[in-house]
């Protein structure tokens, strides 16, 4: 093939709908404010997931400002229905549910946080790699099918069975939930990750690339990389809340956090009140309201924005198109796309 | 390759013979959390007995062996069918082996409560794409998605169960009921006897697990059907469909669904994993006697055989279900061809 033309910019998915086009490094911000002006659930999403981030780092700076009481710090008021000295109510330990709720949000938004990203980080590289070089019969095209192979294995454990019986391996504590947890969470992003720089790699501005010598590895980075961003972040946002809800989970089954104890968490509160829900329901209401708040917020968020990113419903922020898209390319099994589920193996 | 009756036996021979790899991979993965990560569940099980009794126990675990015989033992045990023992000496094969059907049971009914609310509110959403009912179709699926089990099965239990009058514990109102257990999914065999008040029992007793299960997956029917929908709306197809004068409803769900539903398959497959998972703690609330419940209670009392077993067990299901979806979806798309 002859090198007739400079290859055409990169465009990201993003830049073909109407409204202010913008490039450069600050680019993803433009799309992601656009995001949110289109769409009032995500901007609502977007809100809270913003309060509940500054409320989680305000607690951990200085917890006197937001949080009344300590976590094991005794009230004097039993079982005290929710009002204005107690908003969600005391324990029978005398115990206030309120400042447990909010002292736990770090615990919870960060667990969420630094699992999710490990996991992107872990099997994201490994997705970029096997994805990249995968050709037959060299070192790499091994490497990918055997990190194939791998990964279906871990994808047919159903992942919260699988990480309650590692916790239970492990043995009990934070360490052990969350090890567990990333050893089964990792694999989707392999999956993802590989099936996005499928879709790319074979793009003509990557044969222009190649054509105008750029090295490998800066291909990799720079154009495969840059262009695959958008769903990952999508996927990424709506894998924080799913992380809170398994983890809180985990914590509810196999309790690795021993509550009433120094660092609250909600799932674990809701197990150590379980019994007292249809007389005191505020007792598991409110930690169980902040789970359902968390998820939700990170959910509408990540929902609005795959709306947009996904080429498949963007119709759906376009409106009216002018030309009805060609029939999509009948894979055998679904191709990669942005399912709260990866896309199985074939 | 084509879509021959041949075709597709020897496409499921080549995705049988494909599960082989994987379920040994399973198999090893769980070895190495039981005998790797675990270095001696003797000490976990009776942590006040003497020490002669725990090198007892060694000895009758083949414990004090070298790892790779080890895994020889566990995995000829597990294709002998021997699965081990619970801490209380209950073997743990004919227990999954009776368990798997209610769960069978509670899974069926809830993808069934998925396609049949799920997908036309899939529907809904996509022809109010961007309105106020694909708001309020996007609220109802993602409170599903963000409600955690744990909560929903006891909000379920202790406030919706009696609101609505229904049973939130077990198969049936009294048991055993008065006639064989042949399949153990509570409405079949009651359907089987012809026996009228216990099938009706058993759908009472079924409804709030199956519903609470259903509306927590619900978001994977309705996003993919709604997305689904809306790449086939715009096609001539649906509009020449629009032109001959057809009514909404046989456009919407006759023609453009009947294409938009080949999505939605695959994905409900991928489900599988999400349904069981969810059963750990629904079957549990619920008193319900399958392999959700088992799992949640070897979990709690340390019954690793028994956590391992649920394990395995699972992944097989999940692994069944891709190969439904992915031969539902040849039958349902004729564009496909086994392979």
């Amino acid at each position: 093939m002859a090198f007739t033309a400079p290859p055409p910019p990169a465009a990201p998915l993003i830049d073909h709908r109407p409204g202010a086009r913008r490039s450069g490094p600050l680019e993803p911000l433009w799309t992601f404010g656009r995001v949110l002006v289109t769409n009032p659930l995500s901007f609502a999403g977007f809100v809270v997931v913003l309060l509940m981030a500054g409320a989680a780092v305000t607690v951990q700076l200085d917890p006197r400002l937001l949080v009344p009481y300590g976590p094991t710090q005794f009230t004097g008021a039993y079982h005290q229905a929710p009002s204005l000295a107690h908003p969600f109510g005391t324990d029978e330990l005398g115990f206030d549910t309120y400042s447990n709720v909010l002292l736990a949000l770090p615990t919870d938004l960060g667990i969420g946080f630094a699992i999710a990203g490990v996991a992107l980080l872990v099997g994201g590289t490994l997705g970029l790699i096997a994805g990249f070089w995968d050709r037959p019969r060299t070192v790499g095209g091994a490497v990918s099918v055997s990190l194939l192979r791998l990964t279906d294995i871990f994808l047919s454990f159903p992942s919260l069975v699988l990480a309650l019986a590692i916790t239970e391996s492990l043995g009990r504590g934070v360490d052990q939930a969350i090890l567990a947890i990333l050893a089964t969470w990792w694999p989707y992003y392999v999956r993802l990750v590989r099936g996005e720089v499928l879709a790319v790699k074979h793009q003509p501005y990557i044969t222009a690339a190649r054509a105008a010598g750029v090295g490998e590895v800066r291909i990799l980075f720079r154009h495969v990389l840059r262009n695959i961003l958008d769903p990952i972040i999508v996927y990424f946002t709506l894998d924080v809340g799913t992380v809170l809800v398994t983890f809180s989970t985990i914590a509810f089954v196999a309790k690795p956090i021993v509550y009433p104890g120094s660092t609250p968490e909600w799932g674990s509160m809701i197990y150590f009140y379980q019994d007292y829900a249809s007389l005191y329901p505020w007792l598991i209401l409110f930690p169980g309201l902040a789970v359902f708040v968390a998820v939700f917020a990170f959910s509408l968020l990540g929902d609005g924005l795959r709306d947009v990113l996904d080429p498949r419903s963007r119709r759906a922020f376009v409106r009216a198109p002018t030309v009805a898209p060609p029939p999509p390319p009948v894979p055998f099994a679904g191709a990669p796309s942005l399912e709260p589920t990866p896309p199985e193996a074939t | 390759m084509g879509r021959s009756p041949t075709d597709l036996v020897l496409f499921v021979g080549k995705r049988l013979l494909m599960l082989i790899p994987v379920v040994f991979g399973v198999m090893a993965i769980t070895f190495f959390f039981t005998h790797v990560a675990v270095q001696n569940p003797c000490v976990v099980w009776y942590p006040h007995a003497k020490p002669a009794t725990i090198a007892t126990c060694i000895r009758t675990f083949g414990l004090d062996q070298p790892l790779p015989v080890q895994f020889y033992r566990y995995l000829t045990n597990l294709l002998a069918g021997n699965w081990g023992t619970s801490p209380l000496g209950v073997p743990v094969l004919p227990t999954l082996a009776a368990d798997v059907p209610a769960t069978l049971e509670l899974v069926l009914a809830s993808l069934a409560l998925m396609v049949l609310i799920g997908i036309p509110l899939g529907v809904l959403a996509a022809r109010s794409n961007g309105r106020l009912g694909d708001h309020l179709v996007r609220i109802f699926y993602l409170s599903g998605w963000a409600t955690p089990t744990y909560l929903g099965a006891v909000i379920a239990a202790i406030l919706v169960a009696p609101a609505l009058g229904l049973p939130s514990s077990g198969e049936y109102s009294s048991i055993p009921p008065p006639f064989p257990q042949v399949t153990h999914m509570s409405v079949v065999d009651a359907l089987l006897a012809g026996n009228l008040p216990y099938t009706l029992d058993a759908i009472d007793h079924l409804a709030l697990p199956a519903a609470l299960l259903a509306f927590i997956n619900m978001g994977i029917a309705t996003r993919v059907t709604r997305s689904a929908m809306l790449e086939v709306l715009p096609l001539d197809y649906v509009k020449s469909a629009r032109m001959k004068g057809l009514g909404e409803f046989v456009v919407l769900y006759k023609h453009a669904l009947r294409n938009a539903l080949i999505t939605t398959t695959t994905v409900l497959g991928v489900t599988a994993g999400g349904l069981l998972s969810g059963t750990v703690v629904i079957e549990e609330v619920f008193a319900w006697p399958g392999i959700g419940a088992y799992a949640f209670n070897a979990i709690t009392e340390s019954n690793f055989p028994g956590a391992i077993g649920v394990v395995i067990v699972f992944a097989i299901g999940v692994v069944v279900a891709n190969l439904i979806a992915d031969i539902t979806y040849g039958l349902l798309d004729p564009k496909v061809e086994w392979r």
